[in-house]
């Protein structure tokens, strides 16, 4: 694993998004909408997490979602993530496109606030022993 | 030259009732082709979020497979759509039957 200019650019994507995914759910008075789109953004997030961790360790970024999930399944350190991600996936998915999909307030933060972070930890962990990079936040 | 064979949906679908083992909180699974791959599509009892997680677990399992269908996996669980869910399935989706 190493962690070059475009690593950093992925993982510094991945936090905007985490940052808006958080903000999104703090507001107060939290509605379908703001849930939705903390869900899409968290599933952002979670994308450029994985491409950090595939470029860092292979030199290549997923053409699109079916070759990153393949990534998911057959890399050992994210297949540990596997559930997380296509749980939150999916219902970035629907966030963006079902108008019907309404998350409970609960799904949001679960994904959110857990699911996004195990990513994000798992990830963090793989570039641990890197300089310059730090999984405290 | 090489000419591989496209994973038939209706396998892979197949290979998914077989995994739900009869769980009665899965209500239907249909199945169909996209440009994208392999669609499965679940309606569901209402169910809290962690308790649909094994259907993604699933979907791993026949990612993992198949690795050629880009297998996705459209879980429409009552508890986070509003009105009919089974309105949601797409109509050119083939339904599956649950008994394997």
């Amino acid at each position: 694993m190493t962690v070059d200019q475009r690593t950093q650019a992925f993982l510094h994507t991945a936090d905007e998004n985490r940052a808006v995914a958080q903000r999104l759910l703090s507001h107060s008075d939290l509605q379908p909408a703001a849930r939705r789109w903390a869900i899409a953004a968290a599933f952002y997030a979670a994308v450029h997490l994985v491409n950090a961790y595939i470029w860092g360790r292979l030199r290549i970024e997923p053409a699109n979602h079916g070759e990153r999930q393949s990534f998911v399944e057959t890399e050992s350190v994210l297949r540990t993530i596997g559930i997380d991600y296509r749980q939150l996936q999916r219902r970035g998915f629907d966030a963006r496109y079902v108008p019907r999909f309404v998350p409970s307030e609960a799904l949001a933060i679960t994904l959110v606030t857990r699911d996004l972070e195990q990513i994000r930890t798992v990830v963090m962990m793989a570039f641990a022993d890197i300089d310059g990079i730090s999984n405290d936040d | 030259m090489v000419i591989r064979e496209k994973t038939d949906a209706m396998t892979v679908a197949h290979r998914f009732v077989e995994a739900i083992n009869g769980d009665d909180s899965v209500l239907g699974v249909w199945v169909r082709d996209t440009m994208c791959g392999v669609e499965i599509v679940t309606v569901t009892e209402p169910l809290d979020g962690d308790a649909e997680r094994w259907l993604f677990r699933i979907q791993g399992e026949l990612i993992r497979e198949f690795p050629d269908a880009n297998v996705q996996l459209a879980v429409y669980n009552p508890s986070f759509f509003t009105g009919d869910p089974f309105e949601l399935v797409p109509t050119d989706a083939q339904p599956v039957s649950l008994t394997t």
